[in-house]
C-alpha cells in the first residue's frame, strides 16, 4: 500500500520560486531601463550639492578637483571630481553608504548621504549656464 | 477546561518562543553589521538579511501575529541599540513590505512556492521599501536608480536565507502545520 502526498515536497524548487526569481530580475531590468532612458540629458553637466532642499554648492564636472562639503549637522564629506565622474571619497557619517555608492557620471544620477542629509547630483544645464558656478 | 488550559499553555509557549526568536533575530542583525557586504561589493546598504530567517520560521511555526511582533521588536530594538531614527524608518518600511509578501505568499507555501521564492520576493520588497523610505526622507526620486542592483542582489541573498529557513523548518517539524502542533 502506498500513500500519495500531493504537493508535499520536502525540498527542491517550486514553479513559484522560478517565477519569483525571474520576476525580480525583470523588475530590476525594467527600473534600470527607465533610468537609462532619462539619464542622458543634453547640455553641460554640472555637479549640484544640496543640503536639505537648498543648493549649497555647484561644481564644474570638467575640472578635476577635491571639495570638502560640510553639512548643517556637522558631517564632512570629501567629494572627488575626476575624469568627468563624481564620488564621495571620505565621509564622517557612520554607515559610509555614500562612499559605497561609487562614482556617478551621467546627468540625473545622484549620490546621497542620509545621515548628513546631503545630495550630490549631476544635472544638465544649458550652454549659457556653463560659467555660472557657486563654489563653496 | 482541559482544552482551555491547553490553549493557555500553548499561548505561553508561543510568547516564550517569540522572545527567543526576537532575541536571536537581534543577535543576527548585530552580527550582520560586522559583515560590510555593501562596502565590499560596492552596493550601498546591501545585507544578507539573516534576521528574516527567524521571521520566516516564526511565521510558519508560531503564527502571523507572533512573526509580525518579532519583526517589529527586532527592528525597533536594533535601531534603538545600534542604529538611529533614520535606520529605524528604513528598516520599518522594508520590514512592513517584506512581511506583506510573506503574508500574501505564505498560504501558497509548499503548494506552488517554496521559501526560496518567498525569501527572494521578501528581500526584493525589503529593498523597495528601504529605497522608498530613503527617497521620502531625502525628497529625491533618483535614489531609485540604486534599486536595480539591489534587486539583483536580493536573488542570491534571498535564496541563501530561504534555504536556511527551509532547512530550519524541516529540522524543527517537517512542515509548518506540524511545527504549530508541536508548539
Amino acid at each position: 500500500m502506498s500513500t500519495k502526498r500531493t504537493g508535499q515536497k520536502k525540498t527542491g524548487l517550486y514553479i513559484g520560486d522560478v517565477i519569483s526569481v525571474a520576476g525580480v530580475l525583470l523588475l530590476s531590468f525594467f527600473v534600470w531601463f527607465l533610468f537609462f532612458l532619462v539619464s542622458n540629458g543634453s547640455g553641460v553637466r554640472v555637479i549640484v550639492v544640496e543640503g536639505g532642499s537648498k543648493i549649497v554648492a555647484e561644481y564644474d564636472i570638467r575640472r578635476d578637483c577635491v571639495y570638502d562639503v560640510v553639512s548643517s549637522n556637522g558631517h564632512k564629506l570629501v567629494v572627488t571630481v575626476n575624469d568627468g565622474s563624481v564620488s564621495v571619497s571620505e565621509s564622517t557619517c557612520n554607515n559610509r553608504h555614500c562612499i559605497a555608492m561609487g562614482k556617478i557620471r551621467n546627468s540625473r544620477e545622484t549620490l546621497v548621504c542620509v545621515p548628513a542629509k546631503i545630495k550630490i547630483k549631476i544635472v544638465s544645464r544649458g550652454e549659457d549656464m556653463q560659467n555660472d558656478f557657486i563654489v563653496g | 477546561m482541559i482544552l482551555s488550559s491547553a490553549k493557555i499553555h500553548s499561548r505561553t509557549h508561543r510568547i516564550a518562543y517569540s522572545g527567543i526568536f526576537a532575541a536571536a533575530a537581534m543577535i543576527l542583525s548585530y552580527l550582520e553589521s560586522f559583515i560590510p557586504l555593501g562596502q565590499l561589493i560596492g552596493v550601498p546598504g546591501l545585507k544578507l538579511g539573516l534576521a528574516n530567517i527567524l521571521v520566516a520560521v516564526a511565521y510558519f511555526s508560531l503564527g502571523v501575529y507572533y512573526a509580525a511582533s518579532i519583526s517589529f521588536v527586532r527592528i525597533f530594538v536594533s535601531s534603538l541599540l545600534f542604529g538611529s531614527v533614520t535606520s529605524f524608518i528604513f528598516s520599518l518600511f522594508g520590514g512592513i513590505l517584506s512581511f506583506l509578501v510573506l503574508l500574501l505568499l505564505g498560504r501558497l507555501y509548499r503548494r506552488s512556492i517554496g521559501l526560496i521564492g518567498i525569501s527572494v520576493l521578501s528581500a526584493a520588497a525589503h529593498n523597495i521599501g528601504q529605497i522608498f523610505a530613503a527617497s521620502l526622507i531625502m525628497n529625491e526620486i533618483t535614489i531609485f536608480m540604486y534599486l536595480p542592483i539591489l534587486l539583483i542582489f536580493s536573488v542570491p541573498c534571498g535564496a541563501i536565507t530561504g534555504i536556511i529557513s527551509e532547512t530550519t523548518i524541516s529540522l524543527i517539524g517537517r512542515s509548518g502545520k506540524k511545527v504549530k502542533e508541536i508548539i
